[in-house]
């Protein structure tokens, strides 16, 4: 990332910072089950953007996993699986600001709703590739299999994130396109999407560059 | 205006510049390590 961009990054997301939580419209209705202030739906601005950057970094990881069934250059393994651990690192934060929420709005952090579960099954699915690498030894049988289980991705991703919480029957969560939503929201919360996609894929590359680096270094070790 | 609130703002201010720092300082000793790398791998060539 240049450094134009870098500090452009800087400038996007402390306006929306400031915006989301001082200008921006709060979503009507959301007093809270102790009649705590609708304020408190601004959490919104934070909450949903990192959770659709994590759904764009699972979709990136399956990407690039299938280029590296393909071309089989370990380069390709490198940014699947940098994608995936900072893409865990937002799921978790999304889970986290979503139960805070729930603590406010429906009174209990955990309550089995079908977002809650989906995006929990979500993160399992994940969690569960990095700990598929870390049982193989062998650097390119782990970049193979890995590769191919997190092509399912593609796959399992939409389908946590959008489908199943759509089948798995009435929710509590407030739907993203309803009449109760001003578009400024709608507005608000897609400058919070660009500049949080924008950290994650910064924060991937330098997990990216740094796995490169530590390949490197091992190979001249075992010269 | 919808009577935000101005001290949270302040405090994300604070932790979001706080990170930012933090990826600009990886970013500077990913390049350092990359010069380093390339310097030796030129040295051990000529």
């Amino acid at each position: 990332m240049s450094r134009m961009l870098r500090y452009g990054l800087w400038l996007w997301m402390s306006a929306v910072i400031v915006w989301s939580l001082t200008g921006a419209p709060v979503a009507q209705g959301f007093e809270g089950l102790y009649g705590e202030s609708p304020q408190t739906s601004r959490i919104v601005y934070f909450h949903v953007p990192v959770a659709i950057a994590s759904f764009i970094g699972f979709l990136a990881a399956g990407v690039w996993s299938i280029r590296y069934l393909i071309s089989r250059r370990p380069s390709f393994d490198r940014a699947a699986v940098a994608a995936v651990e900072v893409g865990v690192i937002f799921c978790v934060l999304a889970i986290v600001t979503g139960a805070m929420w729930a603590q406010v709005q429906w009174g209990a952090a955990w309550n089995w709703d079908p977002r809650q579960t989906s995006i929990v099954l979500a993160l399992l699915f994940y969690l569960a590739y990095l700990s598929l690498r870390g049982a193989i030894d062998d650097s390119e049988t782990r970049a193979r299999l890995s590769s191919a289980y997190a092509s399912l991705g593609l796959v399992v991703s939409p389908m946590m994130f959008f489908i199943l919480p759509r089948m798995m029957g009435p929710s509590l969560h407030p739907k993203p396109a309803s009449a109760e939503f001003d578009p400024a929201i709608g507005v608000t919360l897609l400058a919070a999407v660009i500049g949080f996609t924008a950290i994650f894929f910064w924060c991937q590359n330098l997990r990216r560059r740094q796995l490169a680096l530590a390949s490197v270094a091992l190979e001249g070790r075992r010269a | 205006m919808t009577g935000g609130v101005w001290w949270l703002a302040g405090v994300n201010l604070v932790i979001w510049s706080g990170i930012f720092w933090y990826l600009l300082r990886i970013e500077g000793k990913l390049r350092q390590a990359s010069n380093d790398l390339a310097h030796d791998e030129h040295g051990e060539k000529s």
